[in-house]
């Protein structure tokens, strides 16, 4: 290892926090100065928020509940875009997922812990499926993925929708949903007096396993070749439209899983819309977890802090409108994309300051046939 | 030809003048402190290959590209143009390669858009019949209500050259005009240009074309490698030494070739190969060609003449539209790139930045990308990092690839470094053919050498080698036999112990006859 290499990873390592961290701050910053604008305390505000999300085992139990369905979806678009992917229907895969476990527990309702097992591999392989359309229709045909995977995120939410309020809806009930998961079938509490349940285990196992697939396995190295340079990946003899649908089949997975456990886990029944859009806040965590396991876990943990601190913002400061969490969320997306646009701009203008050094550098070998201006006539 | 001399006079500061424009792009510099200058209604023809820099330099003037140092001065005034919108109204207009025309409209519905908001703006209700006027007063036919799309390549540049010039253009760029033309198409936008240039237009001409360039324009200058190497009156100077100065003279001559007249048997071979471009256009047609063990088959041809959807269709990135491939007999035509490389067909493609290697991966994962999927470096579907650094450190030292060590990324790599590392991956295997895309482009003389000397090694083991390039003195110093590609087309075969640069170089154009 030469002094070189050690010199450069260090600075990439530093950039790569301090971009993400300097986002953050900056939203947290800026929110607080619309709170200002709204009449309320920000110090006081972000006080009980942060009571509300960490304050008590109580509060931590919650916020990594809220973290679990933002971190599989997450984790699952990561992969994706590794393969040069955007997978924006997330959303949908989780949607598809949590219809799939629903109907394993409705079908199979005294299984016990085998249908945990079956009821989430359903979820994946149906996610897993809806994930898939959009790269098939990529591989094939050629038709962008950001387009069909977002389409398909409507119908997946309206088919939720139908089958809540006709085939599984529950008679006499006051609100559209399906009948209670059994309690046999239920994702068992980890964490007592908290409503921490084992799909968190789960998504801490799926964020080991992302590592080893993208950094550790043969089929990482050939997702991460296609999203590095389509062209070189094929002429490598990479399978390249194998290597699209696989991707994204692979990224819905993680998405359905993850409707699944909330299913098992949390919500106990498909209720209609029951995500507030943990599959589009994904994408946002994706980027802001620089695509990296780690970072991806903690961009969750942001944004289920986040969602979980809400709560105590109501009661802390009633008036305050709480979509100024939303508000926060966004202004993080938006310095994160500034930052990173920035920093791309000085690596392009670098990395052509090196060429000039060394085209320099090399002008004496070429010696006299390519020297300077020569007179002629 | 008569009164061509319309030089400025002393004194007067050109029309336009580039003064030690240098820009820089990650791994290449695309100008290396060039000054050029244009006078009123002179045509300056600017000549080079592929990479050379014209195109970027042009581009400097027309606002496309931002220069990173150097000035422009406008009749002797320094200008900043930092937008193609800021160099239209300054009266510089560009005709690129590639029309910017909007094929659902008419050709007056695509100059009235050209021209909105500037002072010739045309009301589109007078619509076809100004812009009718307009075409006669530059002898420029075109039908004003004629879909764009409809039109034919030649009928489609007359109606970007319209579009220029309705604008009140002073200062007018054309980048490879005659490329898409018939030659009688040609003959007829010289006469108008010719008529531009008397009219007071200056004319900044991009050509390949040799002899067209001498036949129009009053001065040329020849660009090398980001440089620009000369700058002549074109009575002072021939086609001969126009070619020379474009390739340039090997400093170091590749070591001399053992040519021998009988070969092992045939390798790689094909016949009738067509093969479609990106656009869906016949990119290569009836191509029959066959290279022997040891043998080296050079194929020459200009840019766009069809080299790289060959190479391309040969290693299987691109299905071939009609024909066979064989390699040693078996077709391979339906083959996969992986499995044609289980076969023993190498690939050394013509962009090592987009198609050789992936930039973002590591030097070590570049290397072992082909063959990820085999023993030592994956089991159970889990990569080994060791046998993966293990494979890249005996690359990287077997090939001299000058790196800190392979968990660099290789796109931080110099193009030589990077060619090696390419190299390194085709080579390692076990090859019985090798097909190379101009595997020194834009080395310097020592990277190309060494890079050649690896090419060369393997043909003496007994591997049939295909090389392409635009450099002819390359394809005379490496290849027994070359193929010269025009249009796709093959247009000749060459000895190449008996052809010359002058030669090729006249076939490249098109020429079937060879030179005396």
């Amino acid at each position: 290892m030469s002094r070189l290499a050690l010199f450069i990873r260090p600075r990439g390592l530093v950039a790569a926090i301090l971009v993400p961290v300097g986002a953050v701050a900056l939203a947290l910053l800026t929110t607080g100065i619309l709170l200002l604008i709204v009449g309320s305390d920000p110090v006081q505000a972000y006080k009980s928020m942060f009571e509300a999300a960490f304050g008590n085992s109580f509060a931590l139990g919650n916020t990594l509940v809220k973290t679990v369905p933002r971190l599989l979806p997450a984790l699952g678009i990561a992969v994706a875009l590794r393969a040069g992917l955007w997978n924006i229907g997330a959303e949908g895969q989780l949607y598809i997922g949590a219809i799939a476990a629903t109907a394993i527990t409705i079908w199979f309702p005294d299984l016990g812990a085998a249908g945990i097992v079956l009821a989430l591999l359903a979820a994946a392989l149906a996610g897993g499926a809806w994930g898939a359309v959009p790269g098939v229709l990529r591989a094939t045909r050629g038709v962008n993925e950001v387009i069909t995977s977002l389409m398909l995120v409507y119908v997946a939410i309206l088919l939720a929708g139908y089958l809540v309020g006709g085939p599984w809806s529950v008679p006499n009930s006051s609100f559209p949903g399906s009948e209670p998961v059994s309690a046999g079938e239920r994702l068992p509490i980890i964490w007592d007096k908290t409503l921490l349940n084992a799909g968190f285990l789960v998504a801490l196992v799926l964020l080991g396993l992302t590592w080893v697939l993208v950094s550790r396995s043969s089929l990482g190295l050939r997702l991460r070749a296609v999203g590095g340079n389509v062209k070189s990946a094929r002429l490598a003899g990479i399978n390249v439209k194998r290597a699209i649908v696989v991707a994204m089949a692979i990224s819905g997975a993680y998405a359905g899983l993850a409707g699944g456990i909330e299913i098992l886990g949390v919500r106990g029944r498909l209720i209609d819309g029951f995500s507030p859009g943990y599959g589009f806040e994904a994408i946002a965590i994706a980027l802001l977890g620089g695509l990296n396991p780690i970072g991806i876990l903690l961009g969750a943990l942001l944004f289920g802090a986040l969602d979980a601190g809400s709560a105590g913002l109501q009661t802390a400061a009633p008036g305050t409108p709480s979509s100024i969490v939303q508000v926060s969320e966004s202004l993080t997306v938006i310095y994160l994309l500034i930052a990173l646009g920035a920093r791309d701009m000085w690596m392009r203008r670098r990395s052509a300051r090196a060429a000039l050094a060394e085209r320099s550098g090399e002008a004496p070998a070429t010696g006299v046939a390519s020297g300077g201006q020569e007179a002629l006539g | 030809m008569a009164g061509k001399m319309k030089t400025t006079s002393p004194g007067q500061a050109p029309l336009v003048a580039l003064e030690a424009i240098t820009k820089a792009y990650p791994g290449v510099v695309a100008n290396d402190d060039v000054s050029l200058d244009l006078g009123v209604g002179e045509i300056h023809a600017i000549v080079g290959e592929n990479g050379a820099g014209k195109s970027t330099l042009v581009g400097v003037l027309n606002g496309l590209v931002r220069p990173d140092s150097g000035r422009i001065l406008l009749a002797g005034e320094e200008i900043e143009v930092e937008s193609p919108r800021q160099a239209l109204g300054l009266g510089f207009g560009y005709v690129q390669q590639h029309f910017s025309l909007i094929p659902t409209l008419t050709v007056a519905q695509n100059v009235i858009l050209a021209l909105r908001g500037s002072p010739e703006a045309i009301d589109a209700r007078q619509g076809s019949r100004r812009v009718r006027e307009l075409g006669e007063r530059f002898g420029l036919r075109l039908d004003p209500d004629a879909r764009v799309g409809d039109l034919s390549v030649g009928e489609q540049q007359r109606a970007e050259l319209l579009k220029a010039l309705a604008r009140g253009t002073r200062v007018l760029s054309l980048d490879e005009p005659n490329a898409l033309l018939t030659p009688q198409e040609w003959i007829e936008l010289e006469g108008v240009l010719r008529g531009l240039a008397e009219s007071g237009v200056g004319l900044l001409l991009i050509s390949h074309k040799l002899d067209e360039v001498l036949r129009l324009a009053d001065r040329i200058s020849v660009m090398r490698r980001g440089r620009l190497v000369a700058t002549t009156t074109a009575r002072e100077i021939d086609v001969e030494r126009l070619a020379a100065l474009m390739v340039g003279e090997l400093v170091e001559a590749p070591p001399p070739r053992r040519r021998t007249a009988d070969h092992g048997r045939v390798a790689l071979a094909t016949a009738d190969l067509g093969v479609d471009g990106d656009r869906g256009e016949r990119a290569v047609t009836a191509v029959d060609l066959s290279v022997a063990a040891g043998e080296v088959l050079g194929v020459a041809g200009v840019e766009g003449s069809g080299q790289v959807e060959l190479a391309e269709a040969l290693c299987g990135a691109r299905r071939a539209a009609t024909g066979t491939i064989t390699l040693e007999g078996e077709d391979i035509g339906r083959r996969s790139v992986a499995e044609r490389m289980g076969l023993g067909l190498g690939h050394v493609p013509a962009d090592r930045r987009n198609g050789g290697l992936v930039a973002t991966l590591s030097v070590d994962d570049n290397l072992v990308l082909p063959i990820i999927g085999q023993a030592p470096f994956t089991r159970w579907g889990v990569t080994r990092p060791k046998a993966i650094a293990a494979h890249g450190a005996e690359l990287i030292e077997r090939f001299d690839v000058r790196v800190p060590d392979g968990s660099v990324a290789v796109g931080s790599l110099s193009g030589g470094n990077q060619q090696k590392v390419v190299l390194a991956r085709e080579l390692s295997r076990p090859l019985r053919a090798l097909v190379c895309c101009y595997p020194t482009w834009g080395l310097d003389l020592h990277a190309a050498a060494s890079i050649r000397t690896e090419i060369l090694k393997l043909s003496e083991a007994g591997v049939a080698i295909l090389y392409m390039s635009v450099e002819l003195d390359e394809l005379l110093a490496v290849s027994d036999r070359i193929l010269v590609l025009n249009r796709g087309r093959v247009t000749g075969e060459l000895d190449a112990r008996e052809a010359t640069s002058e030669q090729l170089g006249l076939m490249m154009g098109g020429q079937e006859r060879s030179a005396a």
